[in-house]
This record gives structure tokens, C-alpha cells and sequence, in this order.
């Protein structure tokens, strides 16, 4: 198992170098550059073209990537164009809060849809099982910024339950318990839209998952030996059941860093996603590269866990 | 007389499905006595496999679903319990061992904590206590390195070998009935052998009553006391082992008799019974056999017969073995 754990390790550096590879040459293939917006338009063009001569600007591709992927193993990811500070720092202030947002919303999530779609399942064609239907289908359907502007509507600007945006009160000066609260109290309605859509697929999921499960000879033999229906259920049935929610628990997984993009910017929220999101707008190299980078180890590292889940879960898969 | 271990009286297991309900069992009656095995046999989708469900209870739900009839188990009716008190029959003095040892064991659980589960439900026995027990019981259905294979999981077992599991966990609790539904039929013929033996010597050892559900008449002759053979979900012929293979009555019968594979001789065809066993939305107005049957009458196909005793322990539904006067009666 530790064998294979590590030659996955290893695998990851390759598919690493291949993904920042499509990445670097992606982002500079896109039309714009970073500092037309940041020059005075009345530099004469000379000035301008000498000035990104200099900088690198006109460099092959392939120069300017070696340039980034040598400075990148040392662990210099550069200088963020836009913000003029190190790439490094400000994805570590930021990352704090979308984990903040994405773990949270994802625990809650998978906490509450799975037992519901075990209910909905074990229960198929009830009252019950129709509702939860009828929610999961609005909270596939519905898109996250359109779900986020709803709630935005109703619940923050009519009812006044949540702050609209933001993560903490502007210019309160809160500490301590206050702070806290602030900030949970900010989180609230981003967590309920990212959770509600995220449960809907999960509750789906183990509801079909069941429904195979729950067919199966095994069950019956379960039911043969006398254990009560929650046993058989909660026990035989679910174990076998979870198997594959893990997929899903393991894509969603791989986003966690990367933050909800649309979410986070209706919110305003000041995460991995808004900032993914304005960087792209700005072009700005080094800051896209970055999180986009973190982004790949983290999927890679999920789907490696997935790997893993699977010979826990299930004694029939064995890895050498 | 015998002590009744089992008596289902005009059982009745129907099936609603979209296009339309129909009885899987249809009226079904027999007894089994203390000790004695009976044997089930006919084609498939003759309601074998439904009646010994309907006897644990297990009839899938929700389309299917009990209409009527008895179940005394030892004198209970079991039909009038609650689904608790069903539970703690079930496993305990009524076990089923199933047809496909593949499938029929948990894949992530491990054999010993399959078996310990029952003890832990029907013995209030402690995790730790369960262990021991389990080895003894899989040594019993000589298993071999017993004390390794209660650690081991169901996919790292041959199909012997998980029938054998199986076998055991259905005697954990020393069951009164023994439902056995085509427990051979998944296994090769060796094994077969084995498995067969290993249940004789259990009913012999704890007067287990068996209901043993085949296809096999070979394994019938071998096992059963009493046999009935089953017809689209209707009881065709009742009596003891010996007499259906020296005189069987029901052409039903005699057809299956006659196409077992022993019976031909090299370089002759098999015999069949011709046509397929009805569909349950499309029965025969008559009886259920006759679009088959070589010996049709003209009332076969007009009027169901009832099953009629021939002699004290024989039974038989066919019109052939009634007068023509009561024949004339039934038109």
C-alpha cells in the first residue's frame, strides 16, 4: 500500500509539469497582456515597447517558461503584476477563507444528503422520497450565481437575516468573539448556497447507490439471518453503498482550494475563487499560473485519496 | 402421528406489476413433519422459490405481497406476526441457505463477523464470545483452517467453500426448519455431493425439518422424504420419494421423469417437454399443463382440476384421474 501510495506520488510530477506546460502556454495565448492597463496612455509606443522588451514581454515561450519553471522549484512563484506582492503571500491569505467556505459547506453537505438519500431510497415513491426528489432536481438545475442572487434577494436584502456580501462588517474594528461571530454570521448565506447545491447531488447519489445496493442477494441473506431493518439498512446495505459516493466525494474534493468561483464572487467573498476569477481578468500571469498549479495538485491529490478510499472501503480492491 | 414442524394451508403469494397483478403461489397446501425433508420441485418460475420466501417472510416488497393463507410454523401462525417478532424467528428457528453462494455473503464484511451477527442477534452473545463459536461451526460444515477463514472475506472463498459459510451461519442458531432454495444448483458436482451429505448428517444430528427447493430430480431421490411437484404456482402431485420415481401420476411429472439427461442413451436426442411454462398474465383457462401435455383431454383445457387423493399419501391434479362421471359433474 505505501508502495503504491508513493509511486502515485512520483506519477504526479510528470502530469504536474504537462498540466503547467498547457497552462503557461494557455494563458499567453489569450488576447491582452497585463500592463496596457497600468501604463499612462500617453507614453509614447517606443517607450512602451522598449519598456516590454526589457521585462521579458517579447521572449519565445518556451524561454519564458523555463524562466518561471526553474524560479517555480524553488519555490518562487513570482510577483502578482496586479497586486505587486509575491504570488505566495496572497494565496496564502486567501486560502484560509475559501477552505473556511469549502469544507464547511462540503462536511455539511455530505452529512445531511447522504442519510437522506438512504431515507429516500429505502423509502422509494413515498412522500418523503418525491420531496427530496423535487429539491435535488431544483438544486441541480438551478446555476450557483442565480441560487446565490436569490438568496441574496430574500433572505439578505428583504428579511435581513444575512449581511449581502463581504466577510467581515467594513470598518466595525470587531475582535475576539465579536469578530467571530461576524465572520460566521457573513459566511452563513455563501455556506447555505454552496451546501444546498452541493447536497443534491450527493443525496441523488446514495439514493441510486442504495436502490442497487438494496436489490442485491446479500441483502436478502442479511434480512434471512433476523437483523432488524435498520442493521440490514445501516449496515450491509450502506457500507457497500458509500463505495461509489466516494467518486463524487472525491471530485468534489479536488476543488476545495480552488474555492466556488461564481459563488465567491457574487458573495464577494474574499477566497481562492474570486481571486482565480480577477486574475484572469487582469491577465495576470504569475497569480493564474499559481493558482491554477494548486489547483492540479489538488485534484491529483483527491483522486489519490479516492485510490485509497476505495481499498478501505472495499476489501476486494488491493493495490501492489 | 408426527409432530408438524410446518403446515401451509392454501398459501396465496400474488405479485402487482405494471401490467397487472397475478399469484406467483396459488393456493399452495403441504406439511412437513418433524426431521423429514420435503422436497419442491419443478421448472423454473413455478413458484418454488416464492413459497419458501413467503415462509421467511421475505417476499419482496412492495409488489409482492401474501393475499392469503396459513403458515403454522410448530402451531404459530406466522402470517398474524409483526415484523419484530418475525425477526426473531428468522435465522433463528427458520434459516435459508440460498442458491448463489457467490453473491449471497456481504463482500466487505469478513466471515467470521458475518456469522458472529447472528449469534449477537438471536443469542445476545458478546462480540468476543461469538469467535470461537464461529470457527466450531465452520469446522463443523468442514470447512478447512477454519480459524483463518473467520478473518478471511467472501471473494477470497471458492463457491464450495461459500455455500459452506453459508451453510453454517444457517445452523448457528440450530434452526427447527431449514429452507433450502437450489442450494446445489450454483455449485460443481463434487461439491454438490459434499454439500448434500453435509446437510444429511445436520438433519440427522439436530432433527432439522428441511424444505429442500431443486430442479435436480437426481438430488430429490437422494434427499427428499416427500416430494411435491409444482406446477405456474400450483401444487400438481404430493406423495412420498419412492413412489413418484415408481409411479408418478401427473403427466406433469412423468414428462420431467422422463427428460432427466441419466436416461438417454448415447446417440439418442433428449427428451423435452415441449412448449414454455405459461406466462402469469396469460394462464390457461384449464389446467396450467395441458397446452403441453401429450394426454390432453377436451376437459383439461375448459376446467381446472383439483388436486385429488388417490391414495393416503399420494395426491394428484389431473383430470385423467377422475370418473367420467365426475368429470360430466365439474361441465
Amino acid at each position: 500500500m505505501y508502495k503504491y501510495i508513493i509511486r502515485r506520488l512520483l506519477l504526479m510530477i510528470p502530469v504536474l509539469v504537462g498540466v503547467s506546460i498547457i497552462i503557461f502556454s494557455l494563458i499567453h495565448l489569450a488576447p491582452g497582456d497585463p500592463y496596457s492597463a497600468m501604463i499612462d496612455p500617453n507614453t509614447p509606443t517606443e517607450e512602451i515597447e522598449n519598456m516590454l522588451q526589457n521585462i521579458g514581454y517579447y521572449d519565445p515561450l518556451p524561454v519564458k517558461y523555463t524562466k518561471w519553471a526553474s524560479r517555480a522549484l524553488t519555490g518562487d512563484l513570482g510577483y502578482s503584476i496586479r497586486y505587486q506582492e509575491p504570488v505566495v503571500d496572497i494565496i496564502t491569505r486567501r486560502i484560509g477563507n475559501t477552505l473556511l467556505l469549502s469544507v464547511l459547506s462540503l462536511t455539511l453537505s455530505v452529512v445531511i444528503a447522504v442519510p437522506l438519500g438512504v431515507i429516500s431510497a429505502t423509502k422509494q415513491y413515498s412522500k418523503f422520497d418525491y420531496i427530496a426528489t423535487i429539491f435535488a432536481f431544483i438544486g441541480m438545475s438551478l446555476p450557483a450565481f442565480f441560487f446565490a442572487l436569490l438568496m441574496i434577494k430574500f433572505l439578505a436584502f428583504d428579511l435581513k437575516l444575512f449581511p449581502i456580501s463581504g466577510m467581515q462588517t467594513i470598518g466595525s474594528g470587531y475582535t475576539g468573539i465579536r469578530l467571530l461571530w461576524d465572520v460566521v454570521h457573513h459566511m452563513m448565506l455563501p455556506v447555505i448556497v454552496l451546501s444546498f447545491l452541493q447536497m443534491a447531488s450527493f443525496m441523488r447519489y446514495s439514493r441510486s447507490s442504495v436502490l442497487e445496493v438494496i436489490k442485491q442477494d446479500y441483502i436478502r441473506t442479511a434480512r434471512a439471518k433476523g437483523l432488524s431493518e435498520k442493521l440490514v439498512v445501516y449496515r450491509h446495505a450502506l457500507r457497500n453503498a458509500l463505495i461509489p459516493v466516494i467518486t463524487l466525494l472525491s471530485s468534489s474534493l479536488g476543488f476545495i482550494l480552488s474555492g466556488a468561483i461564481l459563488t465567491e464572487t457574487v458573495f464577494s467573498w474574499p477566497g481562492m475563487g474570486t481571486l482565480i476569477y480577477q486574475s484572469i481578468l487582469n491577465r495576470d500571469y504569475p497569480l493564474v499560473i499559481a493558482s491554477t498549479m494548486l489547483l492540479s495538485i489538488c485534484v491529483l491529490l483527491a483522486n489519490l485519496l479516492a485510490d485509497i478510499l476505495y481499498a478501505v472501503a472495499d476489501p476486494r480492491i488491493k493495490y501492489n | 402421528m408426527q409432530n408438524m414442524t410446518l403446515e401451509i394451508e392454501n398459501l396465496v403469494t400474488g405479485f402487482k406489476t405494471s401490467d397487472g397483478a397475478f399469484n406467483a403461489v396459488d393456493g399452495v397446501d403441504f406439511k412437513i413433519e418433524e426431521g423429514k425433508v420435503l422436497g419442491i420441485v419443478g421448472e423454473s418460475g413455478c413458484g418454488k422459490s416464492i413459497t419458501s420466501l413467503s415462509i421467511m417472510g421475505l417476499v419482496p416488497k412492495p409488489n409482492g405481497f401474501i393475499s392469503s393463507g396459513k403458515i403454522l410454523f410448530e402451531g404459530q401462525d406466522l402470517l398474524k406476526l409483526s415484523e419484530e417478532e418475525m425477526q426473531k424467528i428468522r435465522g433463528n428457528r427458520i434459516a435459508m441457505i440460498f442458491q448463489e453462494p457467490m453473491t449471497a455473503l456481504n463482500p466487505v464484511f469478513k466471515i467470521g463477523f458475518q456469522i458472529a451477527e447472528i449469534l449477537e442477534t438471536h443469542k445476545n452473545m458478546k462480540r468476543s464470545e461469538c469467535k470461537p463459536i464461529s470457527i466450531e461451526l465452520l469446522k463443523k460444515v468442514g470447512l478447512p483452517r477454519p480459524e483463518k477463514v473467520v478473518e478471511e472475506y467472501p471473494h477470497q472463498l471458492s463457491g464450495g467453500m461459500r455455500q459452506r459459510v453459508m451453510i453454517a451461519m444457517a445452523l448457528s442458531c440450530n434452526p427447527k426448519l431449514l429452507i433450502a432454495d437450489e442450494p446445489t444448483t450454483a455449485l460443481d458436482v463434487t461439491v454438490q455431493a459434499q454439500v448434500l451429505e453435509l446437510m444429511k448428517d445436520l438433519k440427522a444430528e439436530f432433527q432439522t425439518s428441511i424444505l429442500f427447493i431443486t430442479h435436480d430430480l437426481g438430488v430429490i431421490a437422494e434427499m427428499a422424504d416427500n416430494v411435491l411437484v409444482m406446477y405456474a404456482g400450483k401444487v400438481m402431485e404430493e406423495t412420498d420419494c419412492e413412489t413418484l420415481f415408481d409411479e408418478p401420476l401427473h403427466p406433469y411429472t412423468n414428462a420431467l421423469l422422463n427428460s432427466r439427461p441419466e436416461r438417454i442413451k448415447p446417440g439418442e436426442k433428449p427428451v423435452c417437454i415441449p412448449g414454455m411454462v405459461p406466462s402469469p398474465f396469460d394462464m390457461p383457462r384449464g389446467c396450467a399443463f395441458a397446452p403441453r401435455c401429450a394426454r390432453a383431454m377436451d376437459i383439461c383445457k375448459e376446467k381446472k382440476p383439483a388436486l385429488k387423493a388417490i391414495s393416503s399419501n399420494h395426491k394428484v391434479r389431473c383430470w385423467q384421474y377422475y370418473s367420467e362421471e365426475e368429470q360430466c359433474q365439474n361441465i
